[in-house]
């Protein structure tokens, strides 16, 4: 005999997360609160994969990797860190130490940012008094001749054949450039004075654009050899730190501010986009420290992570935020670990920490042996109204045939007590002609989606649940649940809570 | 069963948490409540039991044991003989300053006394230390948390106890609105208790009961008397 219940379906979860909004006010494609969870194109929600020793021995005696990069030079893919006062060549996971004669001053703060100027790769980091460049191959890094117009330049860009700097010692608010095709020449008049101090540099359609904190300006080739290049400030806000700063296609410039992450679209405003971080997450930055974070585009994913400090007191990166670029959503974060420098390395997502080594993530189902910690809560959803009481009766979850583990499944209400129910997912049996035996082996169901029932308890016009694992080498991928549910019709509530 | 046993099945049943201090409470109230209408229900077996008492001089009346519902009969133990049961007004009419004392032959129930258990009067007033025994019909006290891992069986049999996990189910989710879930369940426990009381009547195995002849001097309020001939 059928169950006389009705359906509510939470998913897929298509608008990601979003922090700004009360449980109760998210709608059911999207989800209150996550952790270490991903949400793919289909809306489906899985836990991260993990991450892995890109470098199988410490760099630098376990320094801090303060830049980390991948460049074509001369031809060969090469994959660089800086670590401390070093600089080393890490292709392929083996780390030579390519420092030279160059001067590097070792410091968390002290991070790198580079440009690939041609064939060479320039980089800087607004405390050592020059630029380094490396050409790759078996060479030492050295030293930027910078025709002694400036020091300790903090952001660099390649341009209209040009190299170009910003915010130098002494002169913040400067942008120096090169002379074309070489990087190297530097005329004494060769500089553009904004007024404000220089936050990031980026070209960006026709332009480089040239962040501070009170606007975007622009610089534009005119063709004229006189005048080479016309200056505009474009907006009234850019960014605070010039790592964040990310081109996606579609020509949208995604960057970082104290209240949020904006775009900008070559226009005369920028736009914030991540109001869904607001409150719940954002307000537990610090916002201190922000100028210190920094972020990397995801190609093959088209996500952007942000690598953000989550807690007021918190001065390390420990905390990513994602962005959809194909769903327009958030999702994030991603934490137990901390991180100083990211880059996209064989086209995965890199990153360095504070013990000498470039830590490979997307990779496997657990952060370098410990467990993920994964977890996502839905919508905290009345399908009849908030003054109809429904007794909840349970929930099919829809998920992928991903691996023998068990998920915890929380129900949470105002009248409801929290309840825990454990389903086990997955249906490894052998595969038919592979390693299928009659009568020993339980066949494999090639269905990618599996279904199973678990118990929802009480009564209250509206439930949320929380899907979590937290074991060592287990993941999942959900991609809905249903909650039956029989309406019960209006009734009086005594008190506030559980009764 | 054990009480939170019972109590667990009925919350699982009503879909509610089943370890939730604020639900067992409401559903301990609620098996209380359950266990006073059936118990009020007839004459169970189960409720049948009995007591005794002992006089002292020049002391008329006395409180019979607190689980007392229904007194039955009374008897002097020491004296081996009945005491009628009799009512107040009998005993004033007999002796209205309660001066005369003795072997107390007849009894009466007074009411309650302040803590609730019931109260008996004895005539004639008690002259010494007598063991007076008495059955009765109880009442199964009120359970408390502390309670809970008890057995329920010394004070409800088994064929009975599935009644009171339905009882609990309808109150409860009459309380929550579910007024056809609450229906469904109450007529499970009143099948339940109409299966019992079957059982309850048969308690006395094979036994047969007829109804006396109105000549066999047999004080009772039935009585026929057979007639001699034919209906041809």
């Amino acid at each position: 005999m059928p169950i006389a219940a009705q359906s509510l379906r939470l998913g897929p979860w298509r608008e990601g997360v979003n922090y700004s909004l009360p449980a109760e006010d998210i709608g059911p494609s999207g989800l209150y609160d996550m952790a270490n969870c991903t949400v793919g194109l289909a809306g489906e929600v899985s836990k991260r994969k993990g991450y892995a020793k890109y470098n199988s021995s410490a760099m630098n005696s376990g320094a801090t990797v303060t830049g980390l990069g991948q460049v074509t030079l001369q031809g060969t893919e090469k994959t660089f860190a800086f670590c401390g006062d070093k600089f080393f060549d890490v292709t392929g996971g083996t780390a030579t130490d390519r420092t030279g004669s160059t001067t590097i001053t070792a410091g968390n703060d002290y991070t790198w940012q580079w440009v690939l100027a041609g064939d060479t790769l320039v980089a800087v980091n607004g405390q050592d008094t020059d630029a380094i460049k490396w050409t790759g191959a078996s060479s030492n890094a050295a030293t930027l001749d910078d025709d002694s117009r400036f020091s300790k330049p903090k952001h660099v860009a390649f341009w209209e054949n040009r190299l170009w700097v910003g915010n130098t010692n002494g002169t913040t608010d400067r942008v120096w450039r090169s002379d074309p095709g070489d990087i190297e020449t530097w005329d004494a008049l060769s500089f553009y004075s904004l007024g404000y101090e220089v936050t990031g540099l980026q070209p960006f359609q026709n332009t480089l654009a040239i962040h501070t904190e009170y606007g975007i300006h622009t610089l534009t080739a005119t063709g004229n050899s006189t005048i080479p290049f016309q200056q505009q400030q474009r907006t009234q806000r850019g960014t605070v730190a010039g790592r964040t700063i990310v081109t996606i296609p579609g020509e949208r410039q995604i960057f970082l501010r104290e209240d949020g992450i904006y775009q900008w679209t070559g226009g005369p405003a920028v736009e914030k986009i991540s109001f869904a971080l607001d409150d719940r997450y954002w307000s537990n930055l610090n916002t201190a420290r922000l100028k210190y974070a920094f972020a990397l585009y995801y190609p093959a994913e088209e996500q952007i992570w942000f690598f953000l400090p989550y807690g007021t007191s918190q001065t390390t990166m420990n905390s990513v935020v994602i962005y959809s670029n194909r769903l327009n959503c958030w999702f994030g974060p991603y934490n137990n670990f901390t991180r100083n420098a990211a880059a996209i390395v064989d086209e995965i997502p890199h990153a360095g920490d504070f013990a000498g080594y470039v830590m490979k993530h997307e990779t496997g189902d657990n952060d370098d042996g410990t467990a993920i910690q994964g977890f996502f809560e839905t919508a905290n959803i009345a399908p009849l109204g908030d003054s109809v009481q429904c007794r909840w009766l349970y929930n099919r979850t829809l998920f992928d045939n991903t691996g023998d583990f068990d998920l915890s499944i929380t129900q949470k209400a105002a009248s409801i007590v929290s309840n825990v129910e454990t389903i086990t997912m997955g249906n490894l049996g052998a595969t038919l002609d592979v390693t299928f035996t009659l009568d020993t082996s339980v066949l494999q169901n090639d269905v990618s989606a599996l279904t199973t029932d678990s118990d929802l308890f009480g009564y209250d016009p509206r439930t949320m649940l929380r899907f979590s694992n937290f074991n060592n080498d287990e993941t999942f991928t959900i991609r809905r649940t249903n909650l039956q549910y029989r309406p019960i019709g209006l009734t009086r509530k005594r008190t506030t809570g559980i009764e | 069963m054990t009480n939170i046993e019972v109590l667990q099945i009925a919350l699982r049943r009503v879909g509610l948490n089943t370890t939730s201090s604020t639900f067992k409470d409401g559903a301990r109230d609620y098996l209380n409540m359950v266990g006073r209408d059936i118990q009020s229900r007839e004459q169970w077996n189960w409720l049948f039991t009995s007591s005794t008492f002992t006089t002292v001089a020049d002391t008329q009346t006395y409180s019979l044991a607190s689980d007392v519902l229904t007194p039955l009969s009374f008897r002097n133990v020491t004296e081996n003989h009945v005491i009628i049961i009799k009512s107040t007004q009998d005993i004033d009419a007999a002796d209205p300053d309660a001066s005369i004392d003795g072997d107390p032959r007849w009894v009466a129930i007074n009411g309650i006394d302040t803590n609730g258990a019931v109260q008996v009067s004895l005539y004639p007033t008690p002259d010494s230390a007598d063991t007076i025994g008495y059955r009765y019909y109880r009442e199964i006290p009120d359970f408390t948390e502390a309670e809970d891992n008890n057995s329920l069986d010394p004070y409800y049999p088994l064929v009975i106890q599935p009644a009171l996990i339905h009882g609990i189910t309808s109150l409860y989710k009459q309380e929550k609105g579910d007024d056809q879930g609450a229906a469904i369940d109450r007529n499970e426990m009143e099948r339940v208790i109409s299966v019992a009381s079957r059982q309850n009547a048969a308690i006395q195995g094979n036994r047969k009961y007829r109804m006396r002849r109105s000549d066999d001097q047999a004080a009772g309020q039935f009585s026929y008397s057979p007639t001699e001939g034919s209906l041809s």
